[in-house]
C-alpha cells in the first residue's frame, strides 16, 4: 500500500509530500505545534486538504469519507467514548457495520484477553487506567481494520508515566510487526527517542514542513541541518571555517573492521574536510561528496559534534589525538547508561562548555572526578559540517522556545 | 538558556520595610475566625431573603387553613369554584410549558449543532440574534409576538401564549446546548468517523448523549421560566388564565387565602419537579447501542441534511425570529406624539418614572446580590463542608424553579404587612423581590468561572507569601472578572423584563414592563409600542455587551 | 541553612478511604537537590504538598530548620514552588508575575528592582519584562514560572513535575539547566516526578514511592547499583528479569543457580547466604551489563580477566539503532527474552537469528526471592 500527499497551504501544513510504504512503520517526529497532527487527520479525511491528492495504493481517496477508508485511528488521549462501556468501544465499528454479533462477541473477548481487562466488560472507561485506556483504544481501532491495514496512532504513548511509556512501547512495536496483522502504522510523536526506538523510517516536520526523512540511521548520522541535529540529542556546535587552499580530495579512509555497517559506509563515500575552530589544531572531519563540493576554501562553517561522541582521556595529551581538546571537568552526573559531564574548553581564548556523555564504567566513575584535566576528542567520522546558517539562525534553534 | 548568576550579585540585601497598610490589614483579615464570620453573613441572608419566605409561605397555609378551606372549597356563594379554578389554571400551565419546551427542543437541536460545529458567514450574528429575546423584557416580546400574530388573525388565547412562551424561552435551550456542545471535543465525533458512523449515526451514539446534561438544564430553565411567566401571558392570554395570572389576580383583589394556596402548590409542584428532573434524567440513556445501518446512513444522506437544517432555520425565523422583532416595524401605528405626549393623562411622565424606577431596582439588585452572591459562590466551590454543600448548591437554583409571581407573593406575606412588616408594597418591596429572584442568575456564572479557574494559580500565590485575602484581591477576582460580569447582566436583564413578581408587590409603583402590559390592556399601542422598543434597544445593547465579554461557552446558567 | 524533616507523616483523604501517604518519615539536608519519585498515585504529590503546607498531614510532623511547621500557612513557609502546570497570573506582566512574591512581602522597591531583574536574567526572559504571559509557549512560561519562584529569595524550592509539560526534547534540555541553577543558586530543591531518566540525570538523592510508602533511598549510583527490590530495580532503568531457582550453594557466600525450563546455570554472589537450596529466585541484570560475543570467540587469547564472567548462549533475534545507544534483543533456550545495551561506536555487528556468546560479570547479576506476585510488581499500571 501506498499513500502519498500533496498539498499546500492548508492551515498547519505547507506543501508536503510523503510516501509510505507498505507494511512500514512510520513515525512522524516534531515538536509540537509542527502541524504533525492535522496531517493524520487529513490522511484519515477528518479535514480536507486546500490542494493536493492522497493516494492509497495509487487511488485517489480526497473524496472519501473517514469511516470508507479502512483504516484505525487512535487519538491522542484516546477519545473513548465516556458513555459507552469498554466492550461497547471496542465494538463500535462492528455495530456501525452491521457485522455478525456473534463473531464479534469473540473477537472482543480476545482483545479484552489481550487488553488484560478479560471479566471486566462493563468498566467505564472513567474507571480505567491510563495503561487501560490506551490498549482499549488501540483495540478500538484495530477492531475497524479489514481490508486495507493502516494504523494511525496519535501520540499513543504520552499521556502515560515514562515507565509505563517503556513497556507499553514494546508491546506497541510487537504487535505492529507480527505477521497476523501485517500492519502499516503511521505513528505521530514528539519524542525523539521513542521514535528511534521503533521507527523503521523517522519524518521529521517542523513549523508545517518536512525537514528530513529518513532511517534512524540515516537522521542520526546524516541531519541535513542543525535542527534535525540538536532536535535528536544533545549537541556541541562550533564555529568555523573551512580551511584556505586546503581543499583537497580526501583519501578513502582505511576501513576499521571494527564498525558497524553504517559507519563503515559514512568513511567508505566520505571526503577529508579541515577546518578551523578557532583552537591552534586543525581538525579534520569526513563529510559526504555532495556537501563537500558546496563548501569553499575559506567559507563559514557550523560543526556539530553529538555529546555521546566524544572519548575521554586523563591530563593534557593533546598531541596524541585528532580533534581533541584540553579541558577540566566542571560537573559530572551519573545517568545510569551514561555519565555526563560539563567541560571547561577555551575557544578563541574564550570558555566554552562542552557537553559529553560517555557509557557508565567502574573506571570512569573512578577516574574522572570533578576538577580533574581531561582531554576530549572526537573520531573523524562522527563530526557533522553544515554551512554556517547565521547566528540568528543558530539562536532560534538552540532557544526552543 | 539560563545564564550563570554573576557572583557579584551575591551579597545578601534583604532589608525590609513595613507592609503597607492593605497588606497588613488583609493578613489580619485572613485569620479563619474572620473568614467564618463573613461565611455566617452570607448564609445568614441567603436564609432571610430565600428561604425564609418560601418556609413562612407554608406556615401561612397551615395557620390559615380554615380559611382557605371556606374561600376555596366551601364558600357560600360559589361553593368549591376556586379550587377548580385553581385546577384549570394549573393544568392549563403544565400544558403550554410542555408544549413549548418540546418544540423548543425540536428547533434547537440542528440550531445549536449550527451554530457550534459548522463555519459560516453570518455565524456570529445568528448566535447573538438568537439569545437576543433573553433580555429582553416578556411582556415587550408578548406584545411583539401579539402584534405578529394578529396579521394571521390568530387572537390571544391557548393558542397565542404557546407561540409566546416558545419565544421566550428558546434562547434558554440553545444556549445550554451550545455550552455543553462547545464543551465536549469534536474529538469523539472524530473517532466515531473514523470508526465508520455515518453523520445521523454519530449524532444519535456520540453527540446526542455527551449533549444530555445540557439538554435537561435547559428544559428546566425553559420549562420553569414558561410556567412562572406573567407579563407576556397577560397580554397574550383573552380569557385564559395560567396559575400565575391566577395568583395576580387573587392578590389583586386581596383574596390572601386562595393566593397563598395556589402559590404554595406552584412553589412545591416546582420544587418536585426540578428535583425529580434532577434524579430521574441521571438514569435516562439513550438507546446508543443498537444501530441500524442502513437506515442510518441513509438518512445521513446530504439531500436529507439540508432539508433538517433548512426546515429548523425557517421554523427559527417564522416562529421565533420574526415575531419577537416584529414590533419595530409597528413603530408607525398609531399616533405616538398625541398619545405620549400631548394626551392630559401624562403618559411620557409616567414612561420616564417608570423607566427610572425599573433601572433603580435593577442597579441595585445588581450591587446588592454582588456583595452576597460572590462569598457564597466561594462557599459553594471552595468550602469543605460536604453534604451542606450538595444542599445549597441545589435550594440556590429554587429561586429560577419557582413561578416569581409566586416567590414575590410568598416574600409579600413574609416581609410585608401581613408578616413582619418590614416593608410596605413599594419600591423597596420590589427590589427585595427582585433580589431575591435574580440571586442564582448571579451566583451560577460565578461559580461556573470559579470552578473553571484554576486553583493552581491562587496556591501559587500563596506559596508567594501572598495572605488569603491579598490572593482574593489580586488573583481570584481578576480571574472571575468575567463571571461576574455576566451576572451582573443577567441579573439586571432579569431584573428589568420582570412582571409577575412586581405586580404582587408594587403598590403604587410601576416598572416598565408594568406599564407595556397596562398599556397594552388600555389599548393605548402606540405609547406601548414605544416603550417596548425603548426597553429592546436597550437589552440589546446589554446583551452584546455580555457576549463582547463572554469567552466561548463559559458561562452555564442552570 | 535549611533542613527539611519528615517525621511519621500519614495522610488520608476521604475521611480515611484512601490513604494517600502512609507512615513515611524522611530528611532533606541544605543544598540537597533531593528526588520525590514514583509512579502514578504513590503520593509524591501530596508529601510534596504537605512540605509546602499546601495540605496538612492527617498525623506526623514536618520541621524546617527544626521548627514544627504545624499551623504554619504556606505564605508564612519561605518557599519557592514551581508548579507542572506553571500557574503563572495571566491578567498580569512578566515583570509583575516576578515581582508578585517580593511585593506581597513588603520588601523595599530597590530591593524588589533588584531581585526581580537578576532572575529574569538568569532565565532570560529580561527582554520580555512589560509583555503578558500569553505570549509564551510551554518552556517560556515554565522560565517565568521559575523566575517568580527564585525572586522572592526563597532557599527552598518545592517542584511538582515542573518538566511535565515541556516536550520531551525541550524538557531533556531544560533538566540539565535546572540542575545547574539549583547548584548555583545553592538552593535546597525538593522535585517530584514519575520519569525516571529526569530523576537520575538530576538528582542527587533519590526517594523512590510506591502506594504511599518509601521504597528505598539513596543517590542515583546507589539506587542503581544496588535496588533493594524488584521493584526499585525494574523502575530506575532498564532491567532484564529471569526465573530460575537455588542448584547448589557455594562456599564464600555463592550459589549456582539454575534458569527456568533448562535455561542456562549461573553462579551468583549471595551475600549473607540469603539463599537456600530450591528457593525460587528472580535473576535481574542491566541490558548495558551484557556483553555479546560471536559463538567461537576464544577468550583465553584476550588480557582481560575472564574468571568472574558468567558464559551463556542465546539468539540475536533483533537489533534496533537508537542512536546514543544500540539494542539488542536476545532469546534463551527455554525462550525466556531478555536485551542488551550497546553505547558508544558500535564495535561488534551481529547477523539477526545468529547464535552469540553472552557474558555478564558475577558482580552484575542481582539475586531477589520470587515474589508471590511478579507481574504485579513489574507492572507500572
Amino acid at each position: 500500500m501506498n499513500i502519498t500527499k500533496k498539498y499546500g497551504k492548508f492551515k498547519a501544513l505547507s506543501n508536503i509530500s510523503l510516501e509510505i510504504k507498505d507494511k512500514e512503520y512510520f513515525i512522524v517526529l516534531g515538536p509540537t505545534g509542527a502541524g504533525k497532527t492535522s496531517l493524520l487527520k487529513v490522511i484519515a479525511g477528518l479535514v480536507s486538504p486546500d490542494e493536493g491528492e492522497i493516494l492509497f495504493d495509487g487511488m485517489r481517496i480526497n473524496e472519501k469519507q473517514p469511516g470508507e477508508r479502512n483504516l484505525g485511528f487512535m487519538f491522542e488521549n484516546y477519545a473513548l467514548f465516556p458513555h459507552m462501556n469498554i466492550v461497547d468501544n471496542i465494538s463500535y465499528s462492528s455495530r456501525v457495520h452491521a457485522r455478525n454479533p456473534e463473531s464479534t462477541q469473540k473477537i472482543v473477548q480476545q482483545f479484552l484477553m489481550m487488553t488484560l481487562l478479560m471479566g471486566r466488560d462493563d468498566a467505564l472507561p472513567k474507571e480505567l487506567s491510563g495503561g487501560m485506556k490506551q490498549r482499549v483504544a488501540l483495540s478500538r481501532a484495530l477492531m475497524n481494520l479489514e481490508q486495507t491495514k493502516l494504523l494511525i496512532l496519535d501520540e499513543p504513548l504520552k499521556a502515560l508515566d515514562a515507565g509505563l511509556r517503556n513497556s507499553l512501547r514494546r508491546e506497541l512495536l510487537n504487535m505492529a510487526k507480527s505477521s497476523i496483522l501485517d500492519l502499516t502504522v503511521i505513528h505521530v510523536t514528539n519524542d525523539q527517542r521513542e521514535a528511534m526506538m521503533v521507527a523503521d523510517r523517522i519524518a521529521l516536520i517542523n513549523q508545517g514542513k518536512v525537514v528530513q526523512v529518513g532511517t534512524p540511521h540515516e537522521i542520526y548520522y546524516h541531519p541535513r541541518n542543525l535542527f534535525v541535529a540538536y532536535f535528536m540529542s544533545e549537541i556541541n556546535y562550533f564555529e568555523g571555517k573551512c580551511v584556505k587552499n586546503s581543499k583537497r580530495k580526501g583519501e578513502l579512509h582505511k576501513i576499521s573492521t571494527k564498525s558497524d555497517k553504517f559507519l563503515k559506509q559514512i568513511q567508505e563515500d566520505s571526503l577529508l574536510l579541515p577546518i578551523d575552530i578557532g583552537i591552534d589544531k586543525i581538525f579534520t572531519v569526513y563529510t559526504d561528496h555532495q556537501k563537500f563540493e558546496t563548501i569553499d576554501d575559506g567559507d563559514n562553517i557550523l560543526l556539530v559534534v553529538r555529546a555521546n561522541h566524544f572519548k575521554i582521556r586523563e591530563g593534557n595529551r593533546l598531541k596524541d589525538k585528532k580533534n581533541a581538546f584540553i579541558g577540566l571537568i566542571k560537573r559530572r552526573k551519573f545517568m545510569g547508561v551514561f555519565y555526563r559531564f560539563e567541560v571547561l574548553v577555551k575557544i578563541n581564548n574564550k570558555e566554552k562548555r562542552l557537553i559529553i556523555s560517555i557509557p557508565a564504567t567502574t573506571e570512569i566513575h573512578q577516574k574522572f572526578q570533578e576538577g580533574s584535566n581531561v582531554t576530549v576528542y572526537f573520531p573523524e567520522e562522527l563530526g557533522i559540517i553544515f554551512k554556517h546558517p547565521g547566528k540568528d539562525e543558530i539562536n532560534r534553534i538552540m532557544s526552543l522556545v | 538558556m539560563m545564564q550563570k548568576e554573576e557572583s557579584a550579585a551575591e551579597k545578601p540585601k534583604t532589608k525590609k520595610t513595613e507592609l503597607s497598610l492593605t497588606l497588613k490589614t488583609e493578613r489580619y483579615f485572613s485569620k479563619p475566625k474572620y473568614r467564618k464570620i463573613l461565611d455566617g453573613i452570607t448564609i445568614s441572608f441567603f436564609v432571610l431573603v430565600i428561604i425564609g419566605p418560601i418556609i413562612n409561605i407554608f406556615s401561612t397555609i397551615l395557620l390559615n387553613i380554615p380559611s382557605i378551606s371556606h374561600d376555596v372549597f366551601n364558600d357560600e356563594l360559589i361553593g368549591a369554584l376556586q379550587w377548580y379554578n385553581i385546577l384549570e389554571s394549573l393544568s392549563v400551565s403544565f400544558t403550554i410549558a410542555s408544549v413549548a419546551v418540546i418544540f423548543d427542543i425540536i428547533i434547537a437541536l440542528p440550531i445549536s449543532i449550527i451554530l457550534t460545529r459548522y463555519n459560516f458567514r453570518g455565524k456570529k450574528f445568528l448566535d447573538a440574534i438568537v439569545d437576543l429575546p433573553m433580555a429582553v423584557p416578556t411582556s415587550a416580546l408578548g406584545f411583539s409576538v401579539l402584534l405578529f400574530w394578529r396579521l394571521f388573525g390568530i387572537n390571544p388565547g391557548y393558542t397565542l401564549i404557546i407561540f409566546g412562551h416558545i419565544v421566550f424561552t428558546f434562547p434558554y435551550i440553545v444556549r445550554n446546548m451550545k455550552i455543553v456542545l462547545e464543551k465536549s471535543s469534536v474529538l469523539y465525533e472524530d473517532a466515531a468517523r473514523t470508526l465508520g458512523a455515518p453523520g445521523i449515526t454519530v449524532f444519535r451514539t456520540i453527540t446526542l448523549p455527551m449533549m444530555k446534561e445540557g439538554i435537561i438544564a435547559g428544559a428546566i430553565l425553559a420549562f420553569t421560566r414558561s410556567l412562572g411567566e406573567t407579563g407576556a401571558t397577560i397580554i397574550l392570554s383573552g380569557l385564559v388564565e395560567t396559575a400565575p395570572i391566577l395568583i395576580v389576580g387573587f392578590r389583586r383583589q386581596l383574596e390572601i387565602p386562595s393566593a397563598s394556596f395556589l402559590a404554595g402548590i406552584l412553589i412545591t409542584v416546582s420544587i418536585l419537579l426540578l428535583f425529580s428532573i434532577k434524579i430521574f434524567t441521571r438514569k435516562v440513556k439513550f438507546p446508543v447501542k443498537r444501530i441500524w445501518p442502513e437506515t442510518e446512513k441513509y438518512l445521513s444522506k446530504k439531500p436529507f441534511r439540508y432539508f433538517r437544517d433548512g426546515f429548523s432555520l425557517i421554523v427559527l425565523l417564522i416562529v421565533i425570529l420574526i415575531p419577537s422583532f416584529f414590533i419595530i416595524t409597528q413603530i408607525t401605528e398609531g399616533n405616538l406624539a398625541e398619545e405620549l405626549f400631548l394626551a392630559k393623562d401624562y403618559k411620557w411622565a409616567y414612561l420616564y418614572t417608570s423607566f427610572i424606577d425599573s433601572i433603580s431596582v435593577g442597579v441595585l439588585a445588581v450591587f446588592i446580590n454582588l456583595i452576597f452572591g460572590i462569598p457564597l459562590a466561594m462557599i459553594i466551590t471552595k468550602r469543605n463542608w460536604g453534604k451542606f454543600i450538595t444542599i445549597l448548591d441545589t435550594i440556590l437554583d429554587v429561586p429560577i424553579a419557582i413561578p416569581s409571581a409566586a416567590l414575590g407573593f410568598a416574600i409579600f406575606l413574609f416581609w410585608g404587612p401581613a408578616g413582619l412588616n418590614f416593608f410596605q408594597p413599594g419600591f423597596y418591596m420590589i427590589l427585595f423581590v427582585h433580589i431575591s429572584f435574580t440571586f442564582p442568575y448571579m451566583v451560577r456564572p460565578i461559580i461556573s468561572v470559579l470552578e473553571q479557574s484554576n486553583e493552581g494559580v491562587e496556591e501559587a500565590a500563596r506559596t508567594l507569601g501572598a495572605s488569603n485575602i491579598t490572593v482574593f484581591r489580586k488573583i481570584t477576582l481578576p480571574n472571575i472578572k468575567q463571571g461576574i460580569i455576566a451576572g451582573s447582566i443577567m441579573v439586571f436583564t432579569r431584573s428589568l423584563g420582570e412582571t409577575g413578581a412586581t405586580i404582587v408587590v408594587m403598590g403604587r409603583v410601576r416598572t416598565i414592563p408594568v406599564l407595556i402590559v397596562d398599556w397594552v390592556e388600555a389599548n393605548v399601542f402606540a405609547s406601548a409600542i414605544f416603550a417596548s422598543l425603548l426597553v429592546i434597544l436597550f437589552s440589546a445593547f446589554l446583551i452584546f455587551l455580555l457576549r463582547s465579554i463572554r469567552k466561548k461557552g463559559d458561562v452555564i446558567v442552570a | 541553612m535549611p533542613e527539611i524533616k519528615l517525621e511519621n507523616i500519614t495522610k488520608h483523604f476521604d475521611e480515611g478511604r484512601v490513604v494517600a501517604v502512609d507512615n513515611i518519615s524522611l530528611e532533606i539536608k541544605d543544598k540537597d537537590y533531593v528526588f520525590l519519585l514514583g509512579p502514578s498515585g504513590c503520593g509524591k504529590t501530596t508529601t510534596l504538598r504537605m512540605i509546602a503546607g499546601l495540605e496538612n498531614p492527617t498525623q506526623g510532623k514536618v520541621s524546617i530548620n527544626k521548627k514544627n511547621m504545624e499551623g504554619i500557612p504556606p505564605e508564612d513557609r519561605d518557599m519557592g514552588f514551581i508548579f507542572q502546570h506553571f500557574e503563572i497570573f495571566d491578567h498580569l506582566t512578566v515583570w509583575e508575575n516576578v515581582t508578585f512574591g517580593l511585593e506581597v512581602r513588603g520588601y523595599e522597591d530597590d530591593y524588589i528592582i533588584e531581585q526581580a531583574t537578576k532572575a529574569l536574567k538568569l532565565v532570560d526572559l529580561y527582554k520580555y519584562l512589560d509583555k503578558y504571559p500569553s505570549m509564551f509557549g510551554n518552556p517560556g512560561l515554565q522560565k517565568l514560572g521559575i523566575a517568580r519562584a527564585i525572586a522572592t529569595g526563597a532557599k527552598i524550592l518545592i517542584m511538582d513535575e515542573p518538566l511535565g509539560s515541556l516536550d520531551p526534547k525541550v524538557s531533556r534540555v531544560f533538566r540539565h539547566q535546572l540542575r545547574n541553577l539549583v547548584k548555583d543558586l545553592g538552593l535546597t530543591a525538593i522535585h517530584v516526578t514519575h520519569n525516571q531518566s529526569e530523576a537520575m540525570a538530576i538528582a542527587d538523592k533519590i526517594i523512590l514511592m510506591r502506594a504511599g510508602k518509601i521504597l528505598q533511598i539513596g543517590t542515583p549510583y546507589e539506587m542503581y547499583e544496588n535496588p533493594n527490590s524488584i521493584f526499585v530495580a525494574n523502575f530506575l532503568g532498564e532491567m532484564n528479569f529471569l526465573q530460575g531457582f537455588v542448584l547448589k550453594t557455594l562456599e564464600e557466600e555463592k550459589i549456582e543457580i539454575w534458569l527456568r525450563l533448562g535455561g542456562p546455570r549461573l553462579n551468583c554472589n549471595n551475600p549473607e547466604n540469603k539463599f537456600k537450596l530450591d528457593d525460587n529466585i528472580v535473576v535481574a541484570f542491566r541490558c548495558e551489563d551484557v556483553y555479546l560475543f560471536p559463538k567461537n570467540y576464544n577468550f583465553e587469547d584476550s588480557k582481560y580477566d575472564w574468571s568472574k564472567m558468567q558464559f551463556f548462549k542465546a539468539k540475536l533475534n533483533a537489533s534496533r539503532f537508537i542512536g546514543e545507544t544500540k539494542r539488542f534483543y536476545l532469546e534463551l533456550d527455554n525462550q525466556d527474552k531478555f536485551e542488551s545495551i550497546k553505547s558508544g561506536t558500535f564495535e561488534e555487528d551481529f547477523n539477526i537469528g545468529e547464535e552469540l556468546t553472552i557474558a555478564i560479570h558475577q558482580d552484575d547479576i542481582r539475586v531477589f526471592r520470587m515474589p508471590e506476585d511478579l507481574f504485579n510488581e513489574l507492572s507500572l499500571t
